[in-house]
């Protein structure tokens, strides 16, 4: 049994946890639940031994776990996926597998084939169809997560933690998550879950905790407990989670052409056709990795393409990011630490960017009521901050998501593009964002959405384009359902493929 | 949001708290001089103090953008620049005021020139900008050595030498050029959109990109700059000295880094300022005259230096422990 | 529903290797040195190649530790100078027996490493200035052990040097021994920590990697070889000069960046480097021979290369996709 006293977390001024308890039980599954920056990482990095509590203990089999040191976690048979994964990119992905606990041959050279063997393993554990000496930074996102958990499996742990594990996973890949955690499970390991998908929390957690600003709100049954109370455990509050789509209804429909794209192609794209009206929110989905981030890309000039494209004032491929903005199109990137937020800079500049990136450099960039529309912004958004000269990595997660949406706000685009836009975000903000999307398009933006989440994608969109490998396959429009889309991914992967290629899908 | 929290605000921006520290410290170092010898604390010899800083401060100005810029930016040509535009200028110009215009014109240009070339290798052929920019170091050199054959001719126009050493009511005209480069530099980086995106560019070039900078055009032109600034510091060290010979701008190449960051500037770019950089620059001249003032041999001056910088560095440019 | 990923050959990965890179470079260069220098494969003439490039061998494959590690060692050329001056002076004026103060020679410079190690990983400071005001100290110091050039070592050293055994230049076997000394590191836990800890510091922690103490050995090793480097120059000088070292931190740099390692860290590898060394020695030789008049030779040198660094460059960018997309 693994128990936490009073862990304790401040960073300077912010609390980031404020002695938070709870224990885990062997053969069972506990869920840690809160809303963005209410302290599950900080918690789960304490686990791992990555961050040094300020006080409290952690106590494993009544033995006294020593803080702050990821090699003695280890030792003691925790193993953490983290969120931000700790993966190291240059690396192989059998050598990032097997990173901190490489067998050592006689005279102490690392055992270079078992590493190779044992990474082999737990990739068809995993199903993943990897080259184990591929560069950890080659695989799509989803993948280097997945490899994130082998890396914790592949440890045998007793204790198994898993922050958001699932947050970049697609349905078939969270479902055979699954089926290794719960045998893991009744093998007698205890595991720690965290999640924003209650879906995922009902189907296989036990018990649940609820963090609400860094301190445990408590500790629930979970068959004894519906949403509607963890989310006012988690907020405070209750909150509607009706889907926002009927709100706006199809009335702006098809009222001008916003974007337009003609036979895209390149490596990774098929030649895809495309057209986004002003008012209208299309969404791309499709099994993961089938040329939706290359599309994404494409379109703004990102990646090299060949092809045709049509926006408001311009035709013609853009060259890069800064010519789409020029002409309006904006991207808001699924990669919020590395392609989003400036996170040493200010809220502020954060936010005015969206302005001034395409000005002439040599005009001034500050001018009177900037100030008072960037202020307005961060209202309207709800971002919680205590300064708009406060660094944004001070932020949390969910915050530092609407300091994007605020800086394309500001920029008036013609087009948005948004790769995942509520990867990691909790269920509130979540809606706030939808919310925000749909009014986006009320005032007559264009919105391209790929999302991972096919719940997502129902509750938002008026169009769903579904694309394999790397083209588009259906189209669904009307009343969307999860599941209807869920079923086109799958059904256009297999119409595609022909008749006599294999069809997988019973494992599903 | 109480006074408290807005103080250990500040006190978090660790830019403007070493920039107080190294005020703190230039003001040490001077006034330990002056309780070694009077002189050194004399009006006119902080007044030639200054007057020496303003050619390092100069010559840290476009090393200041760079870094700023991100990317692990770093200008090392600037020492070559320098010293190709000294040859330059005194060639063309020969010691005549009619000719110094034309020298200069072709001086900066050739200049931004050459930054032009660094960035382009550094953006496009992705070379690492240390690499790069000692490449380019070399082959500045080479060309130094076949313009002049290895034997820099001409000297500085009366005007420029006049420039270089000459005062108006008592303060060196060199100070008065170093004053107004520096409201310029402030002014483009505080209030113009280019000084802005450099900010933001230097604290992370992906999302700049994603967010619609011209990133090309902001990271060559920084190198550019680097040049423009090397080649102004080329002509006023022409006035200074007067004459020139080959691989003067070499003293310049690492004290300007050394500069950049004693005056707060965070290596990794997208944090810091040109004000920290002029107190750098001053700190380490007036460090620098101190030694000599000492009368310290090359070797105990090396040493000292270094042990110094060494303290220095360490007092602000710590990183913070990882947990 | 498997996960899929389009798998890339191995032939094509070990092709787009960035150390191929450096070698193709090498190769290249050995061919115009050979046009330019027919005599340049008589065993007299590798000889003394090899013996110049020796010392810039050793400092590179230290060179790439500290870099590999993610951090840069400026200070390896004071390190060759201080090897120097100590084994003349203490031979010449001390009268110490050579290998003696061989010995202490390269202790002396692992010392440094040490103490730059303990800077930078301990009490955290970056790396470029800790090793950068080394430099300047190591450089006073050597100043005050032999203020002008001069001393010299025993005769048969010298001799050994450039010399032959068993058929084999010298020089290259110690190049050989440089190589395999790397190996018995590179290939333990500690060869793979510093790529670990290069790459992202972060996740290598996390996975329990005693960073401080990969970054700390990281500049003991660069260390080392650089003072075997002082060692081996002494041997092919004979004798001390307190600027001997000097463009050693530069050009170690260029070596390890035309062998395809990323100054950035956590990418690369050693035989690239050495590689890239040895381009640099052949760039010598071929402006040499090619009788470049004298004041041109700088320049075209230094054009030569820069053009080595930007196909590095370019090469280095279509060597991964991820590097185009992880966008400069
Ligand atoms: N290194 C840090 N420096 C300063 N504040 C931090 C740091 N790390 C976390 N915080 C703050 O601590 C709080 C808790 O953050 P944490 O990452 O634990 O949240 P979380 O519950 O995991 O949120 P999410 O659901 O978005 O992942 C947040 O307010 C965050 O801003
Ligand atoms: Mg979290």
């Amino acid at each position: 049994m693994l128990t936490i006293e009073g862990l304790r977390k401040e960073y300077g001024a912010v609390v980031a946890l404020q002695g938070a308890s709870l224990s885990l039980v062997p053969g069972t599954i506990h869920a840690l639940l809160g809303a963005n920056g209410s302290g599950k990482s900080t918690l789960v990095k304490m686990l791992g031994g990555v961050v040094r509590p300020t006080e409290g203990m952690i106590w494993v089999d009544e033995q006294r776990l020593e803080t702050g040191s990821p090699a003695h976690a280890i030792h003691q048979g925790i193993a953490v996926s983290y969120q931000e994964t700790s993966l190291v990119p240059s690396m192989s992905v059998a050598d990032n597998l097997l990173l901190g606990i490489e067998p050592t041959g006689k005279a102490g050279y690392v055992a270079r084939r078992a590493i190779r063997e044992r990474a082999a393993e737990i990739l068809d554990q995993l199903e993943l169809n990897i080259p184990p000496d591929v560069p950890v930074a080659e695989l799509p996102t989803n993948a280097q997560h997945l490899l994130e958990i082998g890396k914790a499996l592949v440890k045998r742990p007793k204790y198994l933690v898993l922050d958001e594990a699932t947050a970049a996973l697609r349905r078939e890949e969270v479902k055979r998550l699954f089926s290794i955690v719960c045998g893991l499970r009744d093998e007698g390991a205890a595991i720690l879950f965290v999640s924003h998908r209650f879906d995922e929390v009902y189907a296989i957690c036990d018990r649940a905790t609820v963090l609400r600003n860094g301190a445990v709100v408590g500790t629930r049954s979970l068959s004894k407990t519906s949403r509607e109370e963890l989310i006012q455990d988690m907020i405070g509050q209750r909150i509607s989670l009706e889907p926002v789509r009927q709100e706006t209804g199809n009335s702006i429909k098809k009222q001008s052409l916003r974007l337009k794209a003609r036979s895209l192609t390149n490596s990774e794209l098929g030649g895809v056709d495309l057209e986004v009206s002003a008012g209208e929110i299309v969404g791309i989905g499709g099994l993961q990795g089938q040329g939706q981030t290359a599309l994404l890309r494409a379109l703004i000039g990102a990646i090299l393409v060949r092809g045709d494209l049509e926006t408001e004032g311009h035709r013609g491929l853009f060259r890069n990011p800064s010519h789409a903005a020029e002409s309006g199109v904006r991207f808001i990137s699924g990669d919020r630490g590395r392609e989003g937020v400036f996170g040493q800079r200010s809220i502020y500049e954060n936010i005015m960017i969206g302005r001034i990136a395409t000005s002439p450099l040599w005009q001034r960039a500050w001018q009177r009521g900037k100030n008072r529309a960037v202020r307005d912004l961060v209202e309207q958004l709800k971002i919680v901050h205590h300064s708009l000269t406060q660094e944004v990595r001070g932020l949390s997660g969910g915050n530092q998501q609407k300091v994007l949406f605020a800086r394309t706000l500001a920029s008036r685009p013609n087009v948005v593009i948004l790769d995942d836009p509520t990867k990691g975000v909790d269920v509130s903000t979540r809606m706030e964002i939808h919310r925000l999307l749909r009014s986006m398009a009320g005032a007559g933006v264009g919105l391209l959405i790929a999302s991972s989440d096919d719940e997502e994608l129902a509750g938002v969109c008026d169009r769903v384009l579904i694309m394999y490998e790397g083209r588009i396959v259906r189209e669904l429009t009307g009343d969307l359902q999860p599941s209807h889309i869920t079923k086109a991914s799958i059904e256009g992967a297999q119409s595609e493929k022909g008749k006599g290629a294999e069809t997988r899908a019973d494992s599903l | 949001m109480a006074f408290t929290e807005r103080v250990k605000q500040r006190l978090g921006q660790s830019s403007r708290n070493s920039l107080g520290i190294a005020v703190g410290v230039a003001v040490l170092l001077t006034a330990v001089g002056g309780a070694f010898n009077r002189g050194f604390v004399s009006p006119s010899n902080l007044l030639n103090l200054l007057a020496i800083s303003s050619l390092l401060g100069l010559a840290a100005a476009g090393q200041t953008l760079v870094v700023l810029s991100g990317g692990e930016g770093i200008d090392l040509s600037i020492g070559a620049v320098i010293s190709l535009s000294a040859v330059l200028t005194s060639q063309i110009s020969n010691g005549q005021n009619g000719l110094l215009l034309p020298a200069v014109v072709v001086t900066l240009v050739v200049g931004v020139l050459l930054g032009l070339v660094n960035g382009l290798g550094i953006y496009l052929a992705q070379v690492p900008p240390l690499i790069m920019t000692l490449g380019m170091s070399s082959v500045i050199e080479g060309i130094v050595l076949v313009y002049t054959q290895g034997q820099p001719k001409g000297q500085a126009p009366p005007f420029l030498a006049a420039l270089g050493t000459g005062q108006v009511l008592g303060i060196p005209w060199l100070i008065i050029v170093w004053a107004m480069f520096t409201l310029i530099i402030w002014y483009v980086l505080k209030y113009l959109v280019y000084g802005r995106l450099l900010f933001l560019v230097g604290d992370n070039r992906s999302a700049g990109r994603m967010s619609g900078v011209p990133v090309a055009k902001l990271v060559v032109g920084t190198y550019a700059l680097s040049g423009f600034f090397s080649a102004c510091t080329g002509i006023l060290f022409l006035g200074y000295t007067n004459t020139t010979y080959l691989n003067i701008g070499d003293v310049y190449i690492l004290p300007s880094v050394a500069a950049v960051v004693v005056g707060g500037t965070a290596l990794s770019g997208g944090r810091g300022g040109y004000i920290g950089t002029v107190v750098g620059a001053i700190l380490l001249t007036v460090l620098d005259s101190l030694l000599t003032t000492l009368h310290m041999g090359e070797a105990t001056r090396g040493i000292i230096n270094g042990v110094v910088l060494l303290v220095l560095l360490s007092i602000y440019t710590r990183q913070p422990k990882d947990a | 529903m498997r996960t899929r990923f389009s798998s890339n050959q191995t032939a094509t990965r070990i092709f787009r290797s960035p150390a191929m890179i450096g070698w193709v470079l090498f190769l290249l260069g050995l061919v115009a040195n050979a046009i330019v220098q027919p005599t340049l494969f008589k065993l007299s003439v590798i000889n003394s190649n090899l013996g110049l490039a020796a010392p810039l061998v050793m400092v590179a494959i230290g060179q790439t530790a500290a870099v590999l590690a993610g951090g840069i060692d400026l200070s390896v050329g004071a390190i060759v100078t201080l090897t120097n001056v100590l084994v003349v002076s203490l031979c010449s004026f001390h009268h110490t027996g050579f290998w003696l103060a061989a010995i202490l020679g390269v202790a002396a410079g692992i010392a440094v490493g040490v103490v730059n190690g303990f800077i930078i990983s301990i009490v955290r400071i970056p790396a470029l200035l800790v090793t950068f005001a080394m430099m300047s100290i190591i450089n006073g110091v050597a100043l005050a052990i032999l203020p002008q050039p001069g001393g010299q070592i025993p005769a048969d050293i010298y001799q050994i040097y450039g010399n032959t055994v068993a058929g084999l230049p010298f020089p290259l076997l110690l190049i050989i021994v440089g190589v395999l000394l790397w190996v018995v590191f590179r290939y333990r836990k500690i060869g793979r920590y510093l790529i670990a800890v290069g790459g992202a510091a972060g996740s290598s922690r996390a996975n329990g990697i005693p960073v401080t103490k990969v970054r700390f050995q990281s500049y003991v090793l660069s260390a080392m070889f650089a003072s075997l480097a002082g060692l081996f120059l002494t041997a092919e000088v004979s004798s001390g000069d307190p600027l001997i070292g000097a463009s050693y931190a530069l050009n170690s740099l260029a070596a390890v960046v035309l062998g395809g390692t990323a100054l950035a860290g956590g990418r690369g590898s050693v035989s690239g480097s050495v590689g890239g060394a040895l381009f640099l020695i052949l760039v010598q030789n071929i402006v040499y021979f090619a009788n470049v008049p004298s004041y041109y030779q700088t320049l075209v040198s230094g054009l030569i290369v820069v053009m080595g660094l930007a196909t590095t460059g370019v090469l280095y960018a279509r060597s991964g996709k991820w590097r185009l997309t992880n966008g400069r």
